[in-house]
């Protein structure tokens, strides 16, 4: 029970940061995509 | 702007490094579960940051409803609002349902159940993805309104998921917060919590932020194309 509630006291800290960031880098792709878009109007 | 951003991102790490450290080495361990007790300080402040969004959806999405033929450019800011709050929400059930789901298995021996809390949060994660495919996928000049519409109805299931633990008792345990005179954590607990909680929170608004910007670059970008056409034309 012990290793097991560290394993995913561990899994649970890791998974939510893995998400957060991977959710970040897709808003930084979506920024890059605006920013090329609106360069190729102008 | 651009340094209100870095200092507000600066801020969160601030914030999120002390949670982390308060959550890891400050308070104690609960007596019965031991260490994985520890997953509450990452899977409430998710379960708040979901509430906050799905709301602000809500208030953006009437806003765009009552707008959208009398300020045209206030009711497109509020649908990009709209949006990159909608995204944010989801990215918190996510990780509510994923921290609880990890902390169901070490606590109850089990991974997923069909109890009320959990199925009624799952409906809602769907509701909001489809919500999601339905802004990507759908074209026309009504998919906001459409899409406005359906942020409206979905946003009944929030009630739904909050009050689930109160008209059903099933797996999930009983309220801890506002639950009656025996719910509540311990106050040793709390500085963690509140720790982690502001710094999820201003973590959301920092993202959040960042992809209402892009939503309007993205959407300034369509403008200047669909004149470019008309004047091609």
């Amino acid at each position: 029970m012990n290793s097991l509630s560290h394993r995913h006291l561990i899994l649970a800290y890791a998974v939510t940061w893995v998400i957060h960031l991977s959710y970040l880098a897709y808003v930084v792709l979506k920024w890059k995509a605006a920013v090329k878009s609106e360069d190729g109007q102008s | 702007m651009k340094a209100f951003r870095w200092i507000w991102g600066a801020l969160t790490l601030g914030l999120l490094a002390n949670g982390f450290r308060v959550a890891m080495f400050v308070v104690p361990i609960d007596q019965e579960q031991g260490e994985i007790s520890r997953i509450l300080y990452y899977h409430v402040p998710s379960w708040c940051g979901m509430g906050v969004f799905f709301a602000l959806n809500l208030i953006c999405s009437l806003v765009y409803l009552g707008l959208r033929n009398k300020n045209r450019e206030r009711a497109l800011k509020a649908d990009a609002l709209a949006l990159a709050s909608a995204e944010m929400g989801v990215v918190y059930c996510l990780i509510g349902m994923t921290t609880g789901s990890l902390w169901g298995r070490a606590a109850w021996g089990i991974w997923w159940t069909w109890d009320a809390r959990l199925t009624t949060t799952l409906v809602l994660w769907l509701i909001y993805v489809a919500y999601l495919l339905m802004r990507r996928f759908v074209t026309g000049p009504e998919m906001r309104t459409l899409a406005a519409v359906v942020a409206i109805f979905g946003y009944l299931d929030v009630p739904i998921v909050y009050m689930s633990t109160r008209w059903w008792r099933t797996q999930h345990p009983a309220p801890v917060f506002f639950g009656g005179p025996n719910s509540g954590v311990d106050p040793s607990m709390m500085p963690a919590l509140w720790w982690n909680m502001a710094g999820w929170l201003a973590w959301g608004i920092f993202v959040c932020g960042l992809r209402y910007a892009a939503e309007r670059r993205q959407q300034q970008a369509d403008r200047h194309a669909a004149q470019s056409a008309l004047e091609a034309v």
